[in-house]
């Protein structure tokens, strides 16, 4: 756009892009991030205008001088806010998988269960969000935080299985053949609005990867052992696919 | 001690001190720190400070268009930041005072 614009060397580009990722990924928040690469790559214009080198600008070690950046840069919270999300598209995948493997059925432990641990996990994420926004933990403090978080679902989950196992309640649940296609529909439904509401599409690429040649197979009529070992070559298939795919494509954006 | 270490607390003082004098956008502060005889540091080395700077509310930032490409951050001291510039110069005074009434005497060879 500005003809004056000067472009950078690539060893100062690569620095740049490699700081934003290093940042993004540390879940440092969007506006400081951008505000210190603008800076930087002001400074790295005007430095190699007058012929200095990244390394007179950066020192001589790239991810000390990020880890150095990004200690004094505040993290952002609220990208903890989408595992809430994430529980409801768990529960439209245990759903989805039910229904395609023809069996939605749920005992009254289940009924209760699926929603009181949902509720409790979103009250005690909000809850966690407000403690972590208001103190300032350790780096460490914050990693087991943040693990503990992201474990506690399946902890909650494999808990509710168990515990469905254990204590035989009666099945209060039980879709026949029009109930499955609308649960069906329901997960989809709930997969749809998430890539809507979060722009992107892997919760609609993720389900119809892993789901839709076992369904497919299933309408197959082979015989039960050559659809299970179908279902899971189609699987791996998919998921070589879509990481070559991925990783064409995040090549491609860099270049440009 | 290294000379990197050494500098490390006195660099956020010197800042402070070339901020003072009139706004200034980074590469223009690390041009002037380095003017100064701030040779061994990288440029770099000033926005990690800045930016904690920036947190303690010692400097505020305002963006102005540049002709030459991105926005340009221009800093310029707060009061808190005026009176942090005087208690560092107190304590250097203090310091710098000490460490040369130690060096002379050794010099001296007593």
């Amino acid at each position: 756009m500005n003809a004056q614009k000067h472009t950078l060397t690539a060893e100062s580009q690569d620095f740049l892009d490699n700081l934003r990722l290093y940042l993004f990924s540390s879940g440092k928040k969007d506006e400081e991030v951008k505000e210190i690469v603008e800076e930087l790559e002001d400074h790295l214009i005007e430095a190699e205008k007058r012929g200095k080198s990244v390394s007179h600008i950066i020192g001589h070690s790239p991810k000390a001088y990020m880890e150095q950046l990004s200690s004094e840069m505040s993290f952002d919270f609220k990208w903890l806010s989408y595992l809430p999300i994430i529980v409801l598209g768990v529960f439209a995948y245990v759903l989805l998988g039910d229904s395609i493997r023809g069996g939605v059925q749920y005992t009254l432990l289940q009924v209760i269960g699926y929603p009181a641990v949902c509720i409790i996990l979103v009250l005690f994420y909000l809850r966690m969000f407000k403690f972590l926004a208001s103190t300032k933990l350790s780096k460490t403090k914050t990693i087991i935080t943040t693990l503990i978080l992201g474990i506690l679902p399946i902890l909650f989950f494999l808990g509710l299985m168990f515990a469905n196992d254990m204590y035989k309640t009666s099945v209060v649940i039980k879709l026949g053949a029009t109930g499955n296609i609308i649960a069906a529909l329901l997960a989809i439904a709930i997969f749809i609005g998430i890539a809507l509401w979060s722009k992107t599409w892997f919760t609609i690429v993720i389900p119809a990867m892993i789901f839709l040649p076992e369904f497919l197979i299933s309408l197959t009529s082979f015989d039960k052992e050559t659809k299970a070992i179908l279902t899971i070559s189609a699987l791996f298939v998919t998921l070589i696919i879509y990481n070559v795919y991925t990783f064409k494509k995040a090549k491609k954006e860099n270049r440009i | 001690m290294s000379n990197t270490q050494m500098l490390k607390g006195i660099l956020d003082g010197c800042l402070l001190a070339i901020i003072n004098e009139g706004e200034v956008y980074g590469y223009e502060l690390a041009e002037k720190l380095e003017s100064y005889g701030f040779q061994q540091t990288s440029e770099g080395t000033i926005y990690p400070l800045l930016i904690r700077m920036q947190k303690e509310k010692l400097v505020t930032t305002t963006l102005k268009k540049s002709t030459a490409g991105p926005r340009r951050k221009y800093y310029s001291l707060t009061p808190k930041g005026e009176e942090e510039l005087q208690a560092f110069i107190e304590r250097w005074n203090q310091l710098s005072h000490s460490v040369e009434h130690i060096l002379q005497k050794r010099g001296s060879g007593e």
